[in-house]
């Protein structure tokens, strides 16, 4: 498809979890929009997308997949697009995303985010896929850097290249997760801001924030159960300028607390991007 | 490597029963692998006990565990969706416990539940619009979410005093005549019920595209008192459009 463009967003949200679903049906969550994983949704009917439609009538909806596995040497799954094609006409959310990543090949999904080798064939890969759903889909989609915890001896680009690549050649965006820079960044021993320095930022469209926790063997995994710790807070707070209008989701998935406290993090977030503007100003 | 090669690799990897090493990653980073093992088998194990949730209280931690273990194992995931990985667990419990067929009972109505909660909509039948129906030649739609199991034990009662949280739950009994545990969803709440081997036949018979007075028929011929078998056609039919069994009449 010929590149389109996907106009920004700028706004702070927070992903639609079941145990603040009431909060988001009576209109009273004072977030500018709510992000789903859509696969959560992908059901034939029922209660799920019930909720969901109840909610879009008051919030802007972002989409965003675990599933299409842009980077399968087997190519994307057709009932899959087809079901995300779907949900995103019913929805006509603000935007669709999924990971950097491949779930599985030969029949087989892990239903996980595996990492991708950064290799010329798997740049041509994830390219292919990733057009090929854009066209399906009938816009842009924003493409998430991922966490990871291996490197593969046939690597020959950094991840921020390849990134950077994927963009220039499909014309998709890019939905930065700071804190799977921050894992990642620990894990491999490279630089964050290096990292961030070159993402070609007229590309990103949307930030998350998140929790990680520290595993075994000296690795931060990407847990999305814990508050934003500090050092991602840091590093949001002195690359959000760089980013412009952008949207800005705390993302939590595990040990949920109430409303009000992801709110709070949601008003930090808020507060770092508007001292961040006033000190450039 | 190929990516190909890569990817199959890493999934062979992944389906091993402990963590090993992988060719494509370099010594130093062979520790991460450990994360994605861990990770699979975690998440698989995660999504049989969402969906199994009486199941699992009835049979414990420990067993239940062991259960997914086995299963895992047996199972390779296919779908797009983590949602479809608890089919034919029940077929699992059967082998793990030949003994105690309330176990694979139990795990049947967990999934038919979750099934039924993401199941197709329905319409609602417009009662005025029952008064110009031709009974005789009348075919029913049967609610797409209908799913049905032929029972032997009371798993209905077990599931309904897990669901309740009861410190007493009943014993698991075999049942003197075996029963059948129908699942559907009306509007939007899931629901069970245990009917007679001779209503399932009628629901069967509807779902085949036979007519309520075709139906009727087959009733009364089996039936001592021919009155009485259409009375009960009638009750019958009234209960499933109540209940939204039925979702169209034509």
């Amino acid at each position: 498809m010929a590149e389109t463009l996907l106009p920004p967003f700028a706004g702070f949200g927070l992903g639609m979890r079941p145990p603040h679903y009431a909060a988001y049906l009576s209109g009273e969550a004072p977030v500018d929009f709510v992000e789903i994983i859509s696969e959560n949704f992908m059901g034939h009917g029922g209660r799920p997308l019930h909720t969901l439609d109840k909610v879009r009538e008051i919030y802007p909806v972002a989409m965003h997949g675990v599933s299409m596995s842009i980077g399968s040497a087997d190519g994307l799954k057709a009932d899959y697009l087809a079901r995300l094609k779907r949900l995103a006409d019913r929805i006509e959310p603000i935007w669709v995303s999924d990971h950097l990543c491949w779930t599985g090949i030969d029949g087989f999904n892990s239903h996980d985010l595996l990492p991708l080798p950064y290799t010329q064939e798997a740049l041509d890969m994830a390219c292919a896929n990733i057009g090929l759903a854009q066209d399906l889909l009938d816009r842009p989609m924003l493409i998430e850097n991922p966490s990871s915890y291996i490197s593969f001896a046939d690597d020959s680009m950094p991840e921020w290249d390849f990134l950077a690549e994927l963009t220039r050649r499909t014309g998709c965006y890019l939905l930065l997760d700071i804190n799977n820079v921050f894992v990642s960044a620990t894990n491999h021993g490279f630089d964050p801001l290096a990292y961030l320095d070159a993402i070609p930022a007229d590309r990103v469209r949307q930030i998350h924030l998140a929790g990680h926790s520290a595993g075994r063997d000296g690795l931060l995994i990407d847990t999305h159960d814990h508050p934003v710790p500090d050092p991602v807070w840091a590093l949001y707070a002195k690359v959000i300028r760089r980013f412009g209008e952008v949207a800005v989701m705390i993302e939590r998935d595990d040990d949920i607390p109430p409303l009000e406290e992801l709110l709070g993090e949601l008003e930090l977030a808020r507060r770092l991007a508007v001292s961040s503007e006033s000190l450039a100003a | 490597m190929s990516l190909r090669a890569l990817q199959s690799d890493f999934c062979a990897f992944l389906r091993k029963d402990s963590a090993t090493t992988l060719a494509s990653v370099p010594t130093y980073a062979q520790r991460g692998l450990k994360v994605y093992h861990y990770a699979h088998r975690t998440t698989l194990a995660d999504a049989l006990a969402d969906v199994f949730e009486r199941t699992h209280g009835w049979l414990g931690d420990a067993r239940f565990a062991s259960a997914c273990r086995v299963h895992i194992a047996s199972h390779m995931p296919t779908s797009w969706t983590l949602a479809d990985y608890g089919r034919g667990f029940e077929q699992t419990l059967a082998l793990l416990y030949p003994d105690n067929p309330e176990l694979a009972d139990l795990a049947w109505l967990d999934w038919s539940l979750r099934e039924a909660f993401n199941g197709p909509d329905s319409p609602e039948i417009d009662l005025a619009a029952l008064t110009e129906i031709d009974w005789d030649r009348a075919r029913l739609s049967i609610n797409p979410t209908l799913a049905c199991r032929r029972v032997g034990t009371n798993v209905a009662l077990l599931w309904q005093a897990l669901e309740d949280g009861r410190s007493d739950p009943p014993e698991a009994q075999i049942l003197s005549t075996p029963a059948v545990l129908t699942v559907w969803r009306q509007a939007l709440m899931p629901r069970y019920q245990t009917i007679e081997l001779a209503e399932h036949a009628a629901l069967l018979a509807a779902k085949n595209g036979a007519s309520f007075g075709e139906i009727c028929q087959a009733m009364a011929s089996s039936a001592a008192d021919t009155d009485a078998a259409a009375a009960t056609a009638g009750a019958m039919l009234g209960r499933w459009i109540a209940e939204n069994v039925v979702v169209a009449i034509g």
